[in-house]
C-alpha cells in the first residue's frame, strides 16, 4: 500500500472506488430484483384472481398460498444474487474513471499504489500523482447512481393490478344451480260442482267392474280429475290427457256393429217361434244377459220334458235352423252385394274404353260406386269378423235344431251351450258399454272445458256464487259485470252456445246468454239486462239419435201423491230452496224424486249426449248440500 | 517525488518533440493526422508498418517527410515481380583493392537505410517478399555467412494498392506478422484536397527541416518502454487478442463465424505498445483502457486472417475487431 503524503488522498480513491463498486452491486440487485418481481407479482394477480372469482376450496387456496411465497423467493434470490456476484474488483474505480473521464487513472493509480512499494517504479508514482491531480474530489453517488431499473415498471403496472384486484369485493359464493324456472301454467278452472260430477260419473264407472283395460282408465281418469281438483293442468296438458285415454279405451269397431246386427237378425228369425220369442226380445234390445237367461229357460224347458206341442217345437226347430243360417246368408247378401257393385263398375269401366277418353263418364258417379264398394267391403269384412263371434253361437243352435226332434235332452245342452256364448258376448257388450260411458264422461268434461274461453272467468264466478248461494249464503248480487246486458254478440259465437264436435254448428243453450240474465241480482248493483239474441233456428246435422217423435207412443205421467198435509208441496220446497239454498231433508227428498224421473227418461230417451251431460249437470248443480 | 517530476519532465518533452515532429510533417503532409499518428507510433515502438491505399494519397511523400524530419537515412524500395532480394537486402562483390588484392566485399541493399520505403510491396514474388522477413524482425541481414546489424532506428515502411490485385502477390502472414501497425490512408476531404492543390501546382515548396535526431529518437523509443501497464489493462489487452481467435469460448459470434485464424501474441504486444505511446502522447503515465481499444484496430486488422466464408461475405476485419471490443468487458 502506498505510503507517504498522498496515501490519503489514495485512500479516499479506494474508498470512493469501494462505494462506487457497492452502489452497483446494489444495482445489480435492484435489477436482478426487477426483472424476477414480475413473476411472483403476476401470480399474486392470478391466484388472487381465481380465489376472488372462483372461490376454490381450502386445499386449492392453500397450495396457491405456498405457490405464492415460493414465487416471492424468486426475485429476493435473484437480489441477494445480484449483490453477491463480484465481478472485477476494479469495477468502481473504473465507473469513477469512466464518470470523471479519467482515462482509467484512478485504476491505474489504485492499481499501482497496491503494488509492493519494491515493485512500484517511479513511472508508477507518476501515474498516481497524475491521478489525485486529474481526480480531486472523486463521486461515486455520480459516477454509480442508483438507478430504478426499467423493469421495475412492469412490476409497478403488476403491483397495481394486484391491489385493484385486491380491493375488488369477493364474489358471491354461487348459488347451486338454479332449478330450471318452472314454467307456469294456465291452470284450467273447473267449478267443484263440475269436479264433483266427474268423480261421481268416475265412482259410477269403476264399480262392479272387472275389466282390468277399463279399470285402468278409469284410473287415469280419477287422476285426471284429481289433478284437475289441484289446478295442475292447463289446457293443452288436459287435452292430451284425454286423448291419451280416449286412445287407450280404442274405438268402436264395426265388428260390434256387424256382430249386434247379426244378433238382431237371429233375434229376427227366433221371433217367429213363440217359445224363442223371449230370447229374440232380448236380443233385438240388444239385452243380451236378458237373452241368455231366456235361452237357459228355453233349455230347461226343453230339460225338464215340459210337454211342449209338437207344432211349437217344429217351429222353435225352424226358427233355430234359420238362426243358424243367418250369419252365413248375411256374408253370402254381402258378397252378392259387392259383386253385383264390381260388375256396374266393370261394365261402367268397359263403356268409357269404348267411348273414348272424350266421353269420360261423370267422376261422381265412379268415385261413388268406388265408396259404395269399399263401404261393402268394410262390411263384408265386419261380417267376416262377426261371424267368427256369432258361429259358435250358430253351431250351437244349428245343433240343438238338428237334435230338437230327436232328444231334447241335447238340444237343451246345445242352448246352454248357446247362452253361454250369448253371456261371453253379454260380457263383451258390457264391457264395450262401460267403455263408451268412459267416453261420454271424457266427451263431457271436454264440453266443460270448451265452455271456457273468454267469458270463462265470468262463468265460474257465477258458479261460485251459485254454489254460495245453494249452500244457503245469502247472494252477493252481481258486480255489475255479470248484469251487464246481453255477453253475445250477434252472428257470432255467443258464451251460451255448446258447439258438439269440431266444426258442428253452435247451439244455443238456455240459461246463459239467452236466459233473461243470469240468476237473480243481488241487492243494489245486480243491473243485468235481458240477453238480446235471439234463438237460434235449424239444428246441428251431426246430432246424435233421430229427433224426438212427438206424434205417438208417449204418454203422459203424473203421480198424485196423497197429501197428508204434514209437509210443504214440492213448489214450496223449491222454492224455499232458491231462497235459503239447498240444503235440508225436505229439498233432498224432492231432488232425489226429481232426478229419479231425470235419470229414468235419460236411460229410457235416446236423448243426445251433449243434452245428457246438461241435464246431469242441471241437477249436480241443485245438489242438496248437507254443509253449508 | 524527484523521481516523478523528471518523469514528468520527460513525458513533457516526448509531447513536445512529438508535437514538433507532427507540425513538420504537417508542413508538408495534408491533413491524415491519423496515418501520421500511426507512422510515428510505429517508429517509436521501433517497428513496421504497412500502408494501403489508393495511387496518390502521399504515402511516399510521407515517409520521405519523415525520414528527413527525422534526420535519418532514407531508402527507397519500388517492388516489381523481377526485384530479386540481392536487390533488397545487397550482394557481395569482388572487390579489388589498390594494392590489387582481390576479396568479397558487401555491398549493403536498400534494407539497410534506417526509414525503407518498401513501394508496392505486394508486386514483388513472395521470395523476395521474404527477404525482408530477417530485417523487420530480427533487425539484422544475413548474406553468406555473415550476419549485418541494421543501424537504429530501423522502420520499414511499405505500401500496397488494395485495388490492382492482378500481378500482385499477397503477402504471407508471417510477413504481415512483422507489421507492427498497417494503416489505412484515407482519401483527404475537399478542404484537404484544396490545400494539396495549393501546395502542389504552385511555386509553394516546402522541404522538411530535420528537427530530431537519430539519438533522439532512439531515447523517445526507450521511453515508450518505461511506461507501466496496470494489470486490469493487460488483462483486458490479453482478452482482446484471445478474442480474435475462433476457438476461443468468449470470441464472439463473428469471429467464430468469420475467422479463421487469430492475431498472434506479437498482436498484443503492438496493441500493448501502442497504448503506452498512445498514453504518452496523451499526457499520462500509464497505458488505459481506451489506448488499448484506440490501438487495436490498426495493429490486429493484418494479423486476423477471415476463412472463405468471410471473404465471400466481403467481410472486414475491421469490422469483427469493433464487433469484439463491443462486446469485451472492461473488467
Amino acid at each position: 500500500m502506498l505510503d507517504g503524503p498522498r496515501s490519503g488522498q489514495v485512500q479516499s480513491l479506494f474508498r470512493a472506488a469501494r462505494a462506487a463498486a457497492r452502489r452497483q452491486h446494489i444495482n445489480a440487485a435492484l435489477r436482478r430484483l426487477a426483472r424476477l418481481l414480475p413473476v411472483p407479482l403476476a401470480y399474486g394477480a392470478i391466484a388472487l384472481g381465481i380465489v376472488k372469482w372462483s372461490t376454490p376450496s381450502a386445499g386449492v387456496a392453500s397450495a396457491l398460498g405456498y405457490g405464492f411465497l415460493a414465487t416471492c423467493l424468486l426475485p429476493v434470490a435473484g437480489a441477494v444474487s445480484g449483490w453477491l456476484t463480484r465481478g472485477s474488483r476494479r469495477l468502481g474505480a473504473l465507473a469513477l474513471d469512466r464518470h470523471h473521464q479519467s482515462a482509467d487513472r484512478i485504476t491505474n493509480a489504485l492499481e499501482f499504489a497496491e503494488l509492493a512499494p519494491e515493485h512500484r517504479n517511479p513511472w508508477m508514482e507518476a501515474a498516481i500523482a497524475d491521478a489525485l491531480r486529474a481526480v480531486q474530489a472523486p463521486s461515486a453517488a455520480r459516477a454509480v447512481p442508483l438507478r430504478v431499473p426499467r423493469a421495475s415498471w412492469v412490476s409497478a403496472g403488476l403491483a397495481l393490478l394486484v391491489v385493484i384486484i385486491a380491493r375488488l369485493p369477493q364474489r358471491a359464493q354461487p348459488l347451486p344451480a338454479p332449478l330450471p324456472a318452472l314454467r307456469p301454467i294456465a291452470a284450467v278452472e273447473v267449478s267443484e260442482d263440475d269436479l264433483a260430477l266427474l268423480r261421481e260419473s268416475a265412482q259410477a264407472l269403476d264399480s262392479g267392474r272387472n275389466n282390468p283395460e277399463l279399470s285402468a282408465a278409469v284410473a287415469r281418469f280419477n287422476q285426471l280429475v284429481e289433478q284437475l281438483a289441484e289446478h295442475q293442468l292447463d289446457r293443452r296438458q288436459l287435452f292430451q290427457r284425454l286423448a291419451d285415454i280416449e286412445r287407450s279405451l280404442g274405438a268402436p269397431s264395426e265388428a260390434d256393429a256387424a256382430v249386434d246386427a247379426g244378433l238382431r237378425d237371429i233375434a229376427g228369425e227366433l221371433d217367429k217361434s213363440p217359445l224363442s220369442r223371449p230370447v229374440a226380445e232380448a236380443l233385438k234390445q240388444s239385452r243380451l244377459p236378458d237373452a241368455e237367461q231366456a235361452l237357459r229357460q228355453l233349455a230347461k224347458r226343453l230339460t225338464d220334458k215340459e210337454k211342449l206341442p209338437p207344432a211349437e217345437l217344429e217351429r222353435l226347430r225352424k226358427a233355430l235352423d234359420a238362426a243358424a243360417a243367418q250369419s252365413s246368408g248375411r256374408i253370402q247378401r254381402l258378397e252378392e252385394a259387392r259383386q253385383k257393385l264390381e260388375n256396374e263398375q266393370r261394365r261402367l269401366l268397359q263403356k268409357k274404353k269404348a267411348a273414348g277418353e272424350s266421353a269420360a263418364s261423370p267422376p261422381e258417379a265412379a268415385k261413388e260406386q268406388k265408396r259404395q264398394l269399399e263401404r261393402l267391403e268394410r262390411e263384408r269384412t265386419a261380417a267376416e269378423q262377426a261371424q267368427k263371434e256369432l258361429s259358435q253361437l250358430d253351431r250351437d243352435l244349428a245343433k240343438a235344431a238338428q237334435e230338437l226332434m230327436r232328444e231334447l235332452g241335447q238340444s237343451a245342452e246345445s242352448l246352454r251351450s248357446g247362452a253361454e256364448d250369448v253371456n261371453r258376448m253379454a260380457q263383451k257388450q258390457m264391457s264395450d258399454r262401460d267403455k263408451q260411458e268412459l267416453k261420454q264422461r271424457l266427451e263431457e268434461l271436454k264440453e266443460l272445458l270448451r265452455q271456457g274461453g273468454p267469458g270463462r272467468e265470468q262463468h265460474l264466478r257465477r258458479l261460485r256464487q251459485f254454489a254460495e248461494r245453494a249452500r244457503g249464503k245469502p247472494g252477493q248480487g252481481g258486480d255489475g259485470k255479470d248484469q251487464q246486458p246481453g255477453q253475445g254478440s250477434p252472428g257470432g259465437k255467443a258464451p251460451g252456445e255448446l258447439t258438439l264436435g269440431p266444426g258442428g254448428q253452435p247451439i244455443p243453450l238456455p240459461g246463459q246468454a239467452m236466459s233473461p240474465g243470469a240468476g237473480k241480482p243481488g241487492p243494489g248493483q245486480g243491473q243485468g239486462k235481458s240477453g238480446t239474441q235471439e234463438w237460434g233456428s235449424g239444428s246441428d246435422p251431426k246430432l246424435q239419435g233421430a229427433a224426438t217423435e212427438l206424434d205417438g207412443k208417449t204418454e203422459d205421467v203424473s203421480a198424485a201423491a196423497v197429501d197428508t198435509g204434514q209437509g210443504a208441496a214440492s213448489s214450496e220446497v223449491v222454492f224455499g230452496a232458491a231462497e235459503r239454498g239447498f240444503t235440508g231433508s225436505r229439498y233432498q227428498k224432492v231432488y232425489t224424486q226429481y232426478r229419479t224421473v231425470a235419470e229414468d227418461v235419460l236411460q229410457g230417451e235416446n236423448i243426445p249426449a251433449g243434452y245428457e251431460f246438461y241435464v246431469r249437470r242441471y241437477f249436480q248443480l241443485i245438489r242438496p248440500r248437507t254443509t253449508p | 517525488m524527484s523521481d516523478t517530476r523528471e518523469i514528468e519532465r520527460e513525458a513533457q518533452g516526448f509531447r513536445e518533440n512529438l508535437a514538433t515532429l507532427r507540425e513538420e510533417i504537417g508542413r508538408v503532409i495534408v491533413g491524415q493526422r491519423v496515418v501520421i499518428d500511426g507512422v510515428l507510433t510505429c517508429m517509436l515502438a521501433g517497428s513496421h508498418a504497412l500502408l494501403e491505399g489508393v495511387p496518390g494519397l502521399g504515402k511516399t511523400m510521407l515517409v520521405r517527410t519523415l525520414a528527413r524530419s527525422l534526420g535519418l537515412s532514407f531508402a527507397r524500395i519500388q517492388f516489381t515481380p523481377d526485384l530479386m532480394p540481392a536487390d533488397v537486402i545487397g550482394t557481395t562483390v569482388i572487390d579489388e583493392s589498390q594494392s590489387g588484392a582481390k576479396a568479397f566485399e558487401f555491398r549493403p541493399g536498400p534494407i539497410f537505410g534506417n526509414i525503407v520505403l518498401a513501394d508496392e510491396i505486394n508486386r514483388a514474388t513472395p521470395k523476395t517478399q521474404s527477404a525482408l522477413l530477417e530485417a523487420m524482425q530480427e533487425r539484422s541481414v544475413t548474406v553468406g555467412r555473415k550476419t549485418h546489424q541494421l543501424e537504429q532506428p530501423h522502420l520499414v515502411l511499405a505500401t500496397q494498392n488494395p485495388l490492382e490485385m492482378e500481378g500482385t502477390y499477397p503477402l504471407p502472414e508471417a510477413q504481415l506478422d512483422r507489421f507492427f501497425f498497417k494503416l489505412h490512408v484515407p482519401f483527404p476531404d475537399r478542404e484537404q484536397l484544396h490545400t494539396i492543390l495549393e501546395r502542389t501546382t504552385t511555386d509553394h515548396h516546402a522541404e522538411p527541416r530535420t528537427v530530431l535526431s537519430r539519438q533522439e529518437v532512439l531515447a523517445l523509443q526507450a521511453l515508450v518502454r518505461k511506461v507501466p501497464v496496470a494489470r486490469h489493462v493487460q488483462d483486458y489487452a490479453v482478452r482482446l487478442l484471445l478474442a480474435t481467435r475462433p476457438e476461443c469460448k468468449d470470441a464472439p459470434a463473428g469471429v467464430r463465424r468469420f475467422g479463421r485464424e487469430g492475431a498472434s501474441p506479437r498482436g498484443a504486444q503492438a496493441v500493448l505498445l501502442a497504448a503506452k505511446i498512445r498514453a504518452l502522447m496523451e499526457g499520462r503515465f500509464a497505458a488505459a483502457l481506451e489506448d488499448v481499444r484506440a490501438s487495436a484496430l490498426p495493429a490486429l486488422r493484418h494479423r486476423v486472417l477471415l476463412n472463405f466464408e468471410g471473404e465471400a461475405e466481403g467481410i472486414k476485419t475491421d469490422s469483427i475487431l469493433e464487433e469484439i471490443l463491443k462486446a469485451l468487458p472492461e473488467a
